[in-house]
């Protein structure tokens, strides 16, 4: 009983951060000067042509009507159509998607798989040589921008070693043409995620070292590689997991500049390019999409914790 | 079996420090089915040797000389023979049930792990095997709690679990260190029982480490006095505890606060205020405190009908069992809790019907001791300020050289010297901080101190200490406390008047003397019964193996 | 129990304090650098010279010169200063609102901390360019709109750090205390709360710096921070990529400078910590 209403509160909380945040990008947007209507026909246009376009695209509703119009929008899949693309902006997103989507996915089992194998290797005997070595390229991953750090691989897997290509995006028709044209982008933005989960979970697994049921566990007589797989890092897992999960906002804003970086046709590129546009409503939708994905991760990063841990499911 | 110590040292490498020896030479025996007590205070280093014994030490600590089991010298052992010895052939029982259990993993595998590990067997078999153990250490609904987690069961309970884990494989050695501290006295009593049983039944050698002497003295045949790392005394139990040949060791007992044996001669009521002796300091009446769900059904009735009155310049000693409700009662006269009913009578006046501001002026008369003196003094304030706090209160206190000439004075009536009023808490032990927090008290002239479990976390010297100036300090400023422990002893030593609570009712109030002397309660009884003694003699089936040893 | 070993850090060894110490000296030095940029530089960070352009470096200057041969270095220096001043302000601003409320959520509990919590996980799902974008899309890109994306993006970090520290100190009997001296809210919180939570603030905001610097360099590169001619390390390396191969040091100087000038700040974080608690040793 108590548990599904944890997930019951847990969901409510995620409906009501997403409406949240949907409402602040409607603000910020509505808030413009200028409208969309002028933007769209261009400033020569006559006056009742652009009345006309307003009430179209329904401008002149009161804003609840107008913010009803857009969510109501979203929620059949209709996100209204791109002023510079003048295609269906539901359309584009999910075209875009296409990239971007696998990029973090890719980017992300990178960070997580390098990132705490490395973290747990040298958390579990710190100080010694290992342990530096990891700890050092971990302080110094974490100050790497991760955009640069693409540039980086750039000049020396394309430009020099000519192994990869220096940007651009086949399509998936290819499947492993696609796959290789995301793997240096995917390596970029893994970097500092990387860095930063080996740091997390390091101090994570010496924390837990300390804990008296690991002492328990080594008076059963277990060999040291079971108590710190099934003792230590088992429990070391919490933090590890908040972290990726606030982390997933930093891999998004990484998506946006690496996409610009490999000029891969993603969503960060997307919103990039409608920024120059002024292309308002692909913005707006691309925001909500974006602040949705990190709202939906924490989500289940929080679904996570009473998997993880026991005591949450009761408390 | 035979287990010979003989270490030589124990020693912290530090980085870039002189090392430090920690353990000075000790050495003992234990004999197949024997019982032995290590004792001392914090800092003695007990824990130090059995962590030793068994290759735990931190990897900083090194542990010299000879731990030699049936011949063997474990301290020579690689860490792979080591694992071998560990749970096989000597078990472990640590002090915290809480900690001591891992808390992502279901008991049951925690204790099938050990057995897997030692012995070859189908893990179904030594889920049958884990779920007898835990019928044998007394878990009710024992084939259900198999796959509980260590927080659905109470610190009794895990402590049973984590005796389980430690005789599931059939070590032939038990080492428990402070197995029983953390816990209610019934509840210790239970424990020991079960200890003392299981090594009668599996002949093991028992290793007690403990800083109680009455536990020592329970189960324990021999016993060994520690102090700060050096080797005092060892002999027969009796013989340490009753005829102790060194001076630590007396002072060690003499501290110990004894039932039946009181420093405290009872203070003189002094209430007299308007003529009228009916007029308590303090009247309690009928207070019950609820705890209800989100749909208003009480879960739990954290207190539940509780009267008292207490006379002014008395101590007034409540005690009980963890979860008796004995915070929340001093949380509501502290007025920091509300109550669901019934009333708190300061001096005639109910101090839940009185306006905010004439609370404040009633807040001047009261004050506060806590029981842990490491979370009681803010780390980054000055001693002067800490104790100055109450007077933030009182627009007529003194300020400026005036304000220092008090805060010294106080300093000074709490055994501190007044130059300590500018250093910071982490320059002083537990029991100096304790007396800050007591000087804190005292500051404003309250007429009431509620002072919750003011000496549990402090050493027995230190602890008599307290208590001696708690008292001193009712007789000299006529202050009255509401002392509340789970100590039958200190409360014996301490109380004019004292209230046995149990599951949030009084079932025995009185003088002291009365209910110590002439309970008339069962549970006050039992209560007793429980208290270990150093003056008992060996209980819970343990029976005297190598008297001539 | 093991108090001998673990009641008294104190008698542990002390960390090397080798983070603390290059920590203060990179940053110093980066501030140094900052401070002096607006006063001198070796040459001048726009005057162009197309003869020179492409120079490597040490062929001319000390990281050479770009494609319109302006110095990089000088270029660096000056960049240095816009990046700094424009993460400390935001991070100034986003630690003064993120402390205010993690402590007022911490005080209040109840329904007002539960509604701090949701609106900084609301703030929390903006990551900073997705903020820049739209707030660059209100009022234009430039110097504030890299401020404000930076500082709301700081907000919920220092809301969560607060909160959690202002919740642990206020559970501790010394403000029970405070509060049985009759002490309210707001007093235990400025007597006691903010004291105690100082060193952790600091810490974060050492980091937080280090992050906006990054952070404000990927707005450089997407054009949403300072307008040219001002340098920005961002930008310098969204021009680089035209000349990767011919240049490549056009590429690497400014990366590296970012990398340094955040490795510093972090060291000096990770000093700070070791310094404020003991016991959680990080040495690298």
């Amino acid at each position: 009983m108590t548990i599904y209403r944890r997930y019951l509160k847990r969901s409510a909380s995620f409906i009501l951060t997403l409406f949240a945040a949907s409402v602040v990008i409607f603000l910020v947007m509505d808030l413009l000067p200028g409208n969309a209507a002028e933007i769209l026909l261009g400033t020569s246009a006559r006056q009742d042509t652009i009345a006309a376009m307003r009430s179209q695209l329904g401008l002149d509703l009161p804003a609840y009507l107008r913010y009803l119009n857009w969510i109501g929008g979203v929620f059949v899949g209709d996100l209204g159509t791109s002023a510079s693309y003048r295609v269906p902006v539901s359309g584009l997103i999910t075209e875009r998607l296409a990239v971007t989507l696998p990029l973090a996915i890719m980017a992300l089992a990178i960070a997580v798989v390098v990132g705490v194998t490395l973290g747990v290797v040298a958390g579990a005997r710190p100080r010694k040589a290992t342990d530096r070595c990891v700890s050092l390229a971990a302080q110094i991953g974490i100050a790497v921008p991760d955009f640069w750090f693409g540039i980086l691989l750039i000049l020396l897997f394309s430009s020099t070693l000519h192994w990869f290509s220096a940007g651009g995006f086949p399509g998936w028709s290819d499947p492993f043409a696609a796959l290789k044209a995301l793997m240096l982008p995917a390596v970029a933005l893994a970097l500092p995620q990387a860095a930063v989960l080996v740091r997390v979970t390091r101090s994570a697994v010496m924390d837990v070292k300390g804990e008296d049921f690991v002492r328990t566990a080594r008076a059963k007589g277990l060999t040291g590689q079971r108590v710190l797989w099934r003792h230590v890092v088992r429990n070391a897992l919490v933090p590890v997991v908040t972290i990726i999960g606030l982390q997933f906002s930093f891999l998004i804003a990484g998506a946006v500049l690496v996409e610009n970086v490999f000029s891969l046709p993603g969503l960060g590129r997307l919103a990039y390019q409608s920024l120059a546009q002024r292309d308002l409503i692909v913005i707006r939708n691309v925001a909500l999409f974006f602040a949705g994905m990190v709202i939906a991760v924490n989500f289940l990063v929080d679904l996570a914790y009473l998997w993880l841990d026991p005591r949450m499911r009761a408390a | 079996m035979t287990l010979k110590v003989d270490i030589s040292s124990i020693r912290l490498n530090a980085w870039r420090q002189p090392t430090r020896t920690l353990v000075k030479p000790v050495s003992f025996e234990l004999a197949q089915g024997g019982t032995l007590g290590v004792v001392g205070e914090s800092g003695s280093g007990k824990s130090l040797i059995s962590l030793a014994m068994l290759g735990l030490l931190p990897s900083r600590i090194k542990a010299e000389g000879r731990v030699l089991l049936d011949g063997e010298n474990l301290l020579e052992m690689t860490e792979r023979e080591l694992q071998r010895v560990r749970g096989a052939k000597i078990g472990m029982i640590f002090q915290e049930p809480m900690s001591a259990l891992n808390p992502s993993m279901r008991i049951g595998d925690q204790i099938i792990e050990g057995i897997l590990r030692h012995q070859t067997m189908s893990y179904t078999a030594a889920r049958e095997r884990a779920l007898q153990l835990l019928e044998r250490v007394g878990i009710p609904d024992a084939r259900n709690r198999l796959d509980a987690f260590p927080h659905e069961m109470s610190g009794g309970q895990r402590q049973r679990v984590g005796i389980a884990i430690a005789i599931a494989p059939g070590p032939k050695v038990l080492i428990a260190d402070e197995p029983t501290t953390a816990l209610d006295v019934t509840v210790q009593a239970e424990v020991l029982k079960l200890l003392g049983e299981l090594v009668a039944e599996m002949g093991m050698s028992l290793l007690m480490i403990s800083h109680d002497l009455g536990v020592i003295a329970s189960i324990c045949e021999r016993c060994l006095v520690l102090n700060r790392g050096e080797f005092v005394e060892e002999g027969l139990t009796p013989a340490v505890l009753l005829e102790p040949a060194q001076e630590y060791t007396k002072r060690l007992i003499a501290a110990q606060p004894r039932l039946e044996e009181t420093l405290n001669t009872p203070a003189q009521p002094t209430t007299k205020k308007n003529g009228s002796p009916y007029q308590a300091l303090l009247e309690v009446a009928a207070l019950e405190r609820e705890y209800t769900d989100r749909h208003g059904r009480v879960v739990m009735k954290a207190v539940d009908g509780i009267s008292f009155r207490q006379e002014a310049g008395t101590i007034h000693g409540i005690v009980g069992e963890s979860g008796c409700g004995k915070s929340t009662l001093a949380r509501i006269v502290m007025g920091l809790d509300k109550p669901t009913s019934g009333d708190v009578m300061f001096e005639g006046e109910d101090i839940f019907s009185v306006r905010p501001r004439e609370l404040l002026r009633l807040r001047r008369q009261f004050q506060m001791i806590f029981q842990d003196p490491q979370g009681s003094l803010d780390p980054r304030q000055t001693i002067s300020q800490i104790v100055a706090e109450p007077l933030y209160l009182d627009p007529d206190a003194p300020r400026g050289r005036d304000r220092a000439r008090l805060v010294s004075e106080t300093l000074q009536s709490v055994g501190l010297r007044s130059e300590d009023a500018q250093r910071y808490p982490h320059e002083f032990s537990g029991g100096q901080r304790q007396r800050i927090a007591i000087a804190r008290a005292v500051i404003g002239r309250p007429k009431l101190i509620v002072a919750d479990e003011p000496v549990s976390a402090l050493d027995l010297s230190v602890q008599a200490q307290v208590l001696r100036l708690i008292m001193d300090l009712r007789d000299r400023l006529g202050v009255s406390f509401l002392f509340i422990s789970h100590s039958l002893a200190v409360i014996e030593t301490i109380s004019d008047q004292v209230g046995v609570m149990y599951r949030g009712k009084f079932v025995e109030t009185g003088a002291a003397k009365d209910v110590f002397h002439r309970p008339q309660h069962e549970y006050t009884r039992k209560l007793l019964a429980a208290e270990p003694r150093i003056d008992q003699g060996l209980r819970y089936g343990i029976r005297p193996k190598l008297l001539s040893a | 129990m093991m108090t001998a070993v673990t009641m008294s850090p104190s008698r542990f060894a002390k960390a090397p304090r080798t983070n603390l110490i290059a920590g203060v000296a990179i940053t110093s030095l980066l501030v140094a650098i900052a401070v002096v940029s607006n006063f001198w530089t070796p040459a001048s960070p726009s005057k162009m010279n197309i003869l020179s352009k492409l120079k490597a470096p040490l062929a001319s200057g000390l990281a050479g010169t770009d494609a319109f041969g302006r110095d990089i270095f000088s270029m660096l220096m000056l960049g240095a200063s816009n990046s700094l001043s424009i993460a400390l302000t935001a991070v100034f601003f986003g630690m003064v609102a993120g402390v205010a409320l993690g402590t007022i959520a911490a005080a209040m509990r109840g329904l007002v901390e539960e509604v701090i919590m949701r609106i900084a996980d609301v703030i929390f799902a903006f990551p900073a360019l997705i903020s820049a974008i739209m707030v660059a899309a209100l009022i234009g890109p430039g110097r504030l709109t890299a401020i404000i994306s930076i500082a709301l993006f700081a907000v919920p970090v220092f809301v969560r750090v607060s909160r959690g520290a202002a919740l642990r100190i206020r559970s501790l009997d010394y403000c029970l205390a405070a509060k049985v001296s009759g002490k309210n809210r707001f007093r235990i919180t400025t007597d006691h709360v903010l004291p105690n939570i100082a060193g952790a603030v600091l810490v974060q905001a050492t980091t937080q710096v280090g992050l906006a610097m990054i952070v404000e360099a990927g707005l450089g590169f997407l054009g949403l921070s300072v307008p040219p001619p001002a340098p920005s390390w961002g930008r310098m390396l969204s021009e680089a990529q035209t000349y990767l191969t011919q240049a490549p040091w056009m590429a690497i100087a400014p990366g590296l400078a970012i990398l340094i000038a955040v490795l510093g700040l972090n060291l000096l974080g990770d000093g700070l910590r070791d310094l404020f608690d003991p016991r959680s040793g990080s040495d690298a």
